[in-house]
């Protein structure tokens, strides 16, 4: 008898959804290895058949770099808190860009793997969660020439910066706060497909990503502005590097509007996710 | 170690076809939005349809079993008849509407093989990927990794992405890599019917020796002969509910006895054959060609007759009727539906009334041996009226003469003589 004394006392009780509990974390931790695994999955598929492979996560940010700062910078001549243009949008590129790709690839996470969905039993919160983190190297890499571009400008590197680490997890936890909605709602209605692209372009112009946030007026608009997750994180992003005006309160809506996504987008998940199998 | 590892009790499924079938129909949120405006009139009526219960579909139903740890057990039953339902729910791919099941121990689950493979990946990365959502961690398959292999009868070419290869291939490791799974419990689907003949007697005997070691092994199967050599227990699931369980040899015999040869001719009486009270057949029978009188033996020279009779009501005025021949391993040898003629003058708009269909099936067509009808009649696209599998039964009978040439050493289902050509001096 080779049967292990520990794995029988695990026991799985099915019962129509609804009487459960909320998230069963003790699950997620059991399969912490199968989200290492499907996130170098994707990891490895991501660049497959690609000439230039991990390249086009270095030419990526640095050409959106270049246009901006030629045609907002330049051309347009916008404000930019005093920073050298250069650096100060690619502040908003960076974080911009992992929300951005964390964002599309958590809605499209349930349909992507809808044959998986189909066929064996996962905690359903890994599909998008495995599916952001892969945007992570990308990240990684960016970092990388901020790294280059601190030391071209000369900006004097500070233990404050590490605030950036609580400021990126901010960006992966916004993402995956809307992310857990669009993938849900995915499942069941595929114009989520054709509204997430137009979503992510329209969302990046009310980030201040090209701009700087103090072009919004103060007052009402600015707290209106701040609803928007992503203010505080680029803010916060600006501020570590640069130093400057410190985000305050609107780093603090930014924070409170996205816990409130994400335990929503939590219940929602979790409420539809018995059904994905047979809608999906 | 005589607990029950799995107890159902009450598990139930239910499907509201309405909402599946206006997902197939409409799939965005714009028909939503639109049906949304002109529902107000709607409401009424969509309102009386659930209460004629018509929307509402259990799959599943009143099913409680309990399965003792070490037991193989089998669920058997036709298509559509719940099994993969259950066995989804029992693996939490999907939830259950009703009821409550237990597993003790950890639990594993082959609905498919090969689940999670990514075609760009490699063999041994696809070892891993998939061990990992089958449940495995990663130092148990490093330590398995060459067993697998081995099993797998593939050797060659791991670190080459698996598209290069034949599905074949994928098949055969991705049952390598769940035959290595160790749960308690192994919930199996269908995936016998994979592989060659060498492969398949080599995962049946996997499955002996998984069972040996004392782990529970919960099996769905269309194979009669691997359940019997397999299980201890089975059920048979009819329309979602146990229509027996028990023994396996027991419960085979019965769902195979149900099976039973029927006569040329059947005749049914009011309601005995309709899904719609509005739809009704009244007798089917098999004749020699353009004859009157049943006859269940045909000759593979003559081809024979199906001639069904039915009576509509005034709430159908669509209806096309059709019907399947098996041979006598289960397979559909062939399905047909008056819209097969060639006239093709057919149309599905009828009047209430009492109808007769006849279809000719030409002779040295079929093998010799024994085949069984189903019939049915549908709205198109729509709804079944009337679905009756196993109706009539025939043997078709070699009587010698020329048409025999073209039945013995040949192999095929079917046995038709084609045309051919034979020119010479092509240049």
């Amino acid at each position: 008898m080779k049967t292990d004394r520990n794995n029988i006392d695990i026991t799985t009780v099915i019962e129509p959804p609804g009487k459960w509990h909320f998230f069963d974390f003790s699950d997620f931790v059991r399969y912490h290895e199968l989200l290492f695994f499907l996130t170098w999955r994707d990891v490895k598929v991501r660049y497959k058949q690609a000439a230039l492979g991990i390249g086009w996560a270095v030419i990526q940010p640095i050409m959106q770099m270049v246009v901006f700062s030629f045609i907002f910078g330049r051309m347009g001549n916008f404000d930019s808190e005093g920073i050298p243009y250069p650096i100060f949008t690619f502040l908003g590129i960076l974080p911009w860009n992992l929300f951005s790709k964390s964002l599309s690839s958590a809605s499209n996470s349930m349909v992507k793997n809808a044959g998986l969905l189909k066929k064996v039993y996962v905690p359903r919160l890994i599909l998008p969660i495995a599916s952001i983190l892969p945007n992570f190297i990308d990240f990684l890499i960016g970092f990388c020439i901020l790294a280059v571009l601190i030391i071209y400008y000369g900006i004097a590197i500070s233990w404050g910066m590490l605030v950036l680490i609580p400021l990126t997890a901010l960006a992966m936890l916004s993402a995956v706060s809307v992310g857990l909605w669009l993938a849900a709602i995915n499942v069941k209605y595929r114009d989520v497909k054709q509204v997430t692209p137009f979503l992510i372009s329209l969302w990046m112009w009310i980030t201040p990503v090209a701009y700087s946030s103090t072009e919004i007026p103060e007052g009402i608009w600015r707290y209106v502005y701040s609803l928007n997750p992503m203010v505080g994180v680029v803010n916060g992003f600006r501020w570590a590097i640069v130093g400057g005006k410190t985000p305050g309160e609107t780093f603090f809506i930014s924070t409170a509007v996205m816990l409130i996504l994400l335990i929503f987008g939590l219940i929602y998940f979790r409420k539809t996710e018995a059904f994905f199998a047979d809608i999906v | 170690m005589s607990n029950p590892v799995i107890q159902a009790e009450n598990l139930g499924k239910q499907y509201n076809i309405a909402a599946l079938n206006r997902k197939l129909i409409h799939d965005t949120l714009r028909d939503k939005i639109m049906s949304g405006t002109k529902n107000i009139g709607k409401h009424v009526f969509r309102r009386s349809r659930t209460m004629l219960g018509s929307e509402i579909f259990w799959a599943l139903r009143n099913i409680s079993f309990n399965v003792k740890q070490g037991d193989v057990f089998g669920i058997i039953g036709k298509n559509g008849a719940g099994k993969s339902t259950l066995l989804k729910i029992l693996c939490r791919v999907t939830a259950p509407s009703e009821g409550r099941a237990i597993l003790m121990g950890r639990v594993g689950s082959l609905l498919e093989v090969g689940t999670g493979f990514h075609k760009e990946l490699t063999r041994r990365e696809n070892i891993y990927l998939s061990g990992a959502i089958l449940g495995m961690d990663k130092a148990y398959i490093d330590k398995r990794f060459d067993e697998i292999i081995e099993f797998s009868g593939v050797e060659k070419f791991i670190d080459t992405p698996i598209k290069r290869y034949s599905s074949g291939m994928h098949v055969r490791l991705g049952f390598a890599v769940a035959a290595h799974l160790e749960p308690e419990i192994l919930l199996i689907d269908e995936v016998l019917a994979v592989g060659d003949v060498a492969f398949r007697e080599k995962s049946l005997g996997k499955i002996n020796e998984v069972s040996k070691e004392g782990r529970t092994v919960l099996l769905v199967s269309h194979n009669m002969a691997s359940i019997r050599q397999l299980c201890t227990r089975a059920i048979l699931l009819e329309n979602g509910r146990i229509a027996k369980s028990g023994d396996s040899s027991e419960v085979i015999d019965f769902y195979l006895g149900k099976d039973a040869p029927v006569g040329a001719q059947r005749c049914f009486s009011d309601g005995e054959s309709g899904r719609d009270s509005n739809f009704s057949f009244c007798e089917v029978k098999i004749c020699r060609p353009s004859r009157a009188e049943p006859c269940d033996r045909i000759a593979l020279h003559e081809g024979f007759d199906v001639v069904m009779d039915y009576t509509i009501s005034s709430g159908v005025r669509y209806c096309v009727p059709a019907f399947h021949l098996s041979n006598q391993k289960g397979i559909i040898v062939l399905t047909s539906t008056i819209r097969d003629s060639s006239e093709s003058t057919y149309e599905p708009e009828v009047k209430p009334g009492k109808y007769r269909v006849r279809c000719h099936v030409p002779p040295v067509f079929l093998r010799s041996g024994k085949y069984s009808i189903g019939i049915s009649a549908s709205i198109p696209s729509q709804k079944i009226l009337a679905d009756i599998p196993n109706a009539v039964s025939i043997t078709v009978i070699d009587t010698g003469g020329t048409a025999s040439i073209t039945g013995h050493g040949r192999d095929g289902i079917i046995s038709p003589p084609l045309k051919w050509l034979h020119e010479r001096d092509l240049e």
